[in-house]
């Protein structure tokens, strides 16, 4: 009797090993729930992946839920969509997995300027910014100089003043040196020529952390990452880097009315592996052009603070390739490419 | 004080109704037995079924997915104990007493132990995080990086009290693993160490493959050097639950445990792996008989389980009065509060408290289910361990390097995790402790990151070490705990020649 509970037990254990390991692709997609009935020839015939090159709970991976939520609730594709994360090498195993799925209809991608730097950096391995097919610009993140609600300086001019004292005299912190805060502050100090102390840190976020602490003097952040901490009067936005100033923040002035011609802002948006079909392309195309319609998406796009910026495909492909060129150029400027 | 009375209540009143005491169950349940699988983590179940909690009631969401954050951490000390394979970073302390404790035929104990542990220090976990959330993540924030420096400088000394017999081994092994912890992208410029060029390896060596192959597999390859037996092992598994006495010689580790993992589960950054590091190392250093530790020593399992069970609900605090993630399973639970529409943020807890008690009752519920499925179920796990060996070898192999599969779907990590088992064959054979070269592979990079960061805040001056206060008197603590028993024995010398 003992003995066969022991196994029993084993047993079990060894089963239910077996059931999580596979339990990935099977959890999601009873999750995602969206008719099962396609119109047999037409495209999508299959399950669809989206992949992340994040963690979940990332804003790539919180974009790539919401449209696979969006898209599923509001019954506008036929076939469950999966989002597959698959973060590592600052997405660099996302990227690859994509670009190997060359003509592959069903694997798409969550795409931000991550994708741009990345793909630049990795010269020599198997991606590049051409591997990857456009299908829609969704929205647009705006970046935004945030110090501590009780700091001393007020505005950008008290902030760049006191940086023109002394080289490093006030400090930045953000990611990992090549991460878009990292870029604005790069693009700030070519600007109004001081240079700022860089302390970078690991993930996203320990960075609030750091200025909430007092350890920093400043931070570039997406409004969403400090939304809260804003509003709770811990911190305090002193300039946005945008041609125009934020729907939700209308008092915060822009770093061009501050004499500081910055703009910056991070994509976001939906790509394929290059070579698939044009039929796919056009379908996604006009899918998340629907999509963007929604109030669900609306809802999204104001409780994470994001711009809409809708761009069909032939328009975001040209963009990529100018925010390739420009990246490169900074890129270059800070020593992160040859 | 009446404030938190009538939140906890009416917290209380929602985190019983039945849909919210299933949740509760669900994740537990859940929570236990992604923890007892190696490879699979709570971020990566959180991650996988927090699909599925679109469309509920954001409450019982949460209740469910913090359900299995703390339900993991309790879990991982089931293989940890049974089969010395932590099933998760968080309880790798617990195979060094823990699985000593089995092969002595007190499974059961351990892991009575463990969750008894869990229990009392999760519950003060969550009083700690319902009565002091906002001062304490204030606080909390104030430690920058020469202060995490401090802390974790703090764990790397612990390693000489790993070391077992040999003091120089023991270095050796931590060198090891710092060498080890090289791997990957430098933290300040962005290049890679040591990757060979592979992308797979851009993020360092993962912590948990190195921990299955040179425990688990290690230990596999030791143990069939002898004849296997076939038969069940006969003698009697004395005691299914820790005695009066185990409890007794716990007080303390119960203390320290709660205190070390809630404080460090605050710590944005620092978690539940580090917390049961430090309780570890700290229970042996205070013991009157240190040398029982590695041996079989209850309070080894007692501090760690503690310590990785407060420490979930010390990251509930950034998170809940912040809105800042302290580890990669609380920024999941952020993404996912997020998409149902909340603000974390300082004003959090006043915008939505019924959300805030809700999540809090049902911890406090939680933990209890916890308790209540794991003691009988104690025993029932300790019998795994009377399996033949030629039945648990095997399965302990396939468990191994599943997970390791499962980390990111490719044979990479099989590969690595299969190397590691040699290595830590080796290591076993020539007699060097496995326990500091793990703990030099977390806490190394991490200590990397915070020098570097603390040096370029201050422009290049150590000085900034001693000139904040926080972390110069860590420090003041360190040099103590190392030194102490040297001027213990000075001084005890010189009374006696001074008597004499």
């Amino acid at each position: 009797m003992k003995k066969g509970i022991g196994l029993f037990m084993a047993c079990m254990l060894a089963f239910s090993v077996m059931v999580t390991g596979g339990c990935q692709s099977k959890g999601a997609q009873e999750s995602a729930g969206a008719k099962d009935k396609a119109p047999a020839s037409k495209y999508p015939e299959k399950p669809i992946e989206l992949v992340v090159h994040t963690k979940p709970g990332a804003g790539a991976d919180i974009l790539a839920r919401t449209v696979s939520d969006i898209l599923s609730k509001e019954k506008m594709v036929a076939q469950p969509i999966t989002v597959a994360n698959k973060s590592g090498g600052s997405g660099a195993v996302a990227f690859s997995y994509v670009a190997e799925k060359k003509s592959d209809p069903y694997v798409l991608l969550a795409a931000q300027p991550t994708l741009v730097t990345t793909s630049l950096k990795s010269g020599g391995s198997n991606f590049s910014i051409k591997s990857f097919a456009p299908l829609a610009g969704l929205a647009a993140d705006e970046s935004v100089v945030v110090v501590k609600a009780d700091s001393k300086y007020k505005n950008m001019e008290d902030l760049i003043s006191a940086a023109k004292k002394a080289p490093k005299a006030v400090s930045q912190g953000g990611g990992a040196i090549g991460a878009s805060d990292s870029i604005v502050g790069h693009l700030i100090q070519k600007a109004t020529g001081v240079t700022f102390n860089y302390v970078s840190f690991g993930t996203g976020g320990e960075v609030p952390p750091a200025l909430l602490g007092g350890n920093v003097d400043f931070i570039v952040a997406n409004p969403a990452e400090v939304k809260g901490l804003v509003e709770g009067k811990k911190l305090r936005i002193i300039g946005v880097a945008a041609d125009k100033r934020m729907e939700g923040a209308p008092d915060v002035p822009t770093l061009k009315e501050q004499g500081i011609n910055v703009v910056y802002q991070s994509f976001r948006g939906i790509v394929a592996p290059a070579g698939i079909p044009a039929d796919a392309a056009a379908y996604w195309e006009g899918v998340l052009e629907k999509m963007t319609k929604t109030e669900a998406w609306k809802k999204y796009l104001k409780d994470n603070s994001l711009t809409p910026s809708f761009m069909k495909s032939a328009d975001f492909g040209k963009y990529l390739e100018e925010q390739a060129k420009i990246y490169e150029a900074v890129m270059k400027e800070m020593g992160q490419l040859k | 004080m009446p404030d938190v009375l009538t939140g906890l209540l009416n917290g209380f009143g929602i985190a019983v109704q039945p849909m919210n005491l299933l949740m509760a169950l669900l994740g537990c349940f859940f929570g236990t037995l992604v923890g007892a699988l190696p490879g699979i983590g709570p971020s990566a179940t959180i991650a996988i079924l927090l699909p599925v909690t679109f469309g509920m009631d954001p409450t019982s969401a949460i209740i469910m997915l913090a359900g299995i954050y703390y339900g993991a951490t309790y879990g991982g000390s089931i293989t940890s104990i049974l089969m010395n394979i932590p099933g998760d970073p968080s309880a790798v302390m617990s195979t060094l007493d823990g699985y000593k404790l089995a092969q002595q035929g007190r499974a059961g104990a351990a892991l009575g132990m463990a969750a008894i542990s869990s229990f009392i220090a999760g519950t003060f976990s969550v009083v700690a995080l319902m009565l002091i959330a906002p001062p304490m993540a204030d606080f909390a924030v104030r430690f920058g990086p020469p202060e995490y420096f401090g802390i974790i400088f703090l764990g790397l000394t612990l390693i000489v009290y790993l070391g077992g017999r040999s003091v120089i081994k023991g270095l050796v092994s931590g060198v090891m693993g710092l060498v080890i912890g090289t791997v990957g992208v430098d933290p300040m410029q962005g290049f890679g160490r040591y990757d060979f060029g592979s992308v797979r390896l851009a993020d360092g060596v993962p912590f948990i493959v190195v921990a299955m192959g040179l425990f688990a597999i290690a230990e596999v390859l030791v143990n069939i050097e002898n004849p296997l037996k076939t038969e069940f092992i006969s003698g009697k598994l004395s005691g299914l639950l820790p005695t009066r006495k185990d409890l007794a010689d716990s007080r303390g580790a119960f203390l320290r445990g709660s205190l070390i993992g809630f404080f460090v589960g605050v710590l944005p950054g620092a978690g539940a792996t580090i917390a049961s590091f430090l309780a570890y190392g700290i229970e042996k250093r205070v013991s009157k008989s240190p040398e029982r530790f590695g041996n079989g020593a209850i309070e080894g399992v007692a501090a760690p389980e503690g310590a990785n069970n407060a420490a979930t609900g010390g990251a509930m605090v950034p998170l809940f009065a912040l809105g800042i993630p302290g580890s990669s399973s609380t920024a999941i639970l952020l993404g996912g509060m997020i998409m149902y529409g909340m603000r974390p943020g300082p004003l959090l807890i006043s915008q939505n408290p019924d959300f805030f008690w809700g999540v809090v009752a049902s911890m406090y519920i939680g933990n209890v289910m916890l308790l209540v499925m794991n003691l009988p179920l104690a025993g029932v796990f300790a019998r795994l361990t009377r399996a033949p060996y030629s039945v648990l070898y095997p399965m302990i192999l396939l468990f191994v390097l599943i997970g390791a599969f499962s980390l990111n779907n490719s044979v990479f990590e099989v590969w690595l995790v299969l190397l590691f088992g040699v290595v830590g064959y080796a290591m076993r054979k020539l007699d060097y402790p496995l326990a500091p070269l793990v703990l030099a592979l977390v806490l190394g990079p991490m200590a990397e990151k915070a020098l570097s960061q603390s040096l370029t805040m201050s422009h290049g001056s150590m000085a900034i070490f001693v000139s904040r206060p926080i972390s110069a008197v860590i420090l003041v603590l360190t040099f103590v705990m190392l030194f102490s028993p040297l001027f213990k024995k000075m001084w005890a010398s010189r009374r006696a020649s001074a008597g004499a």
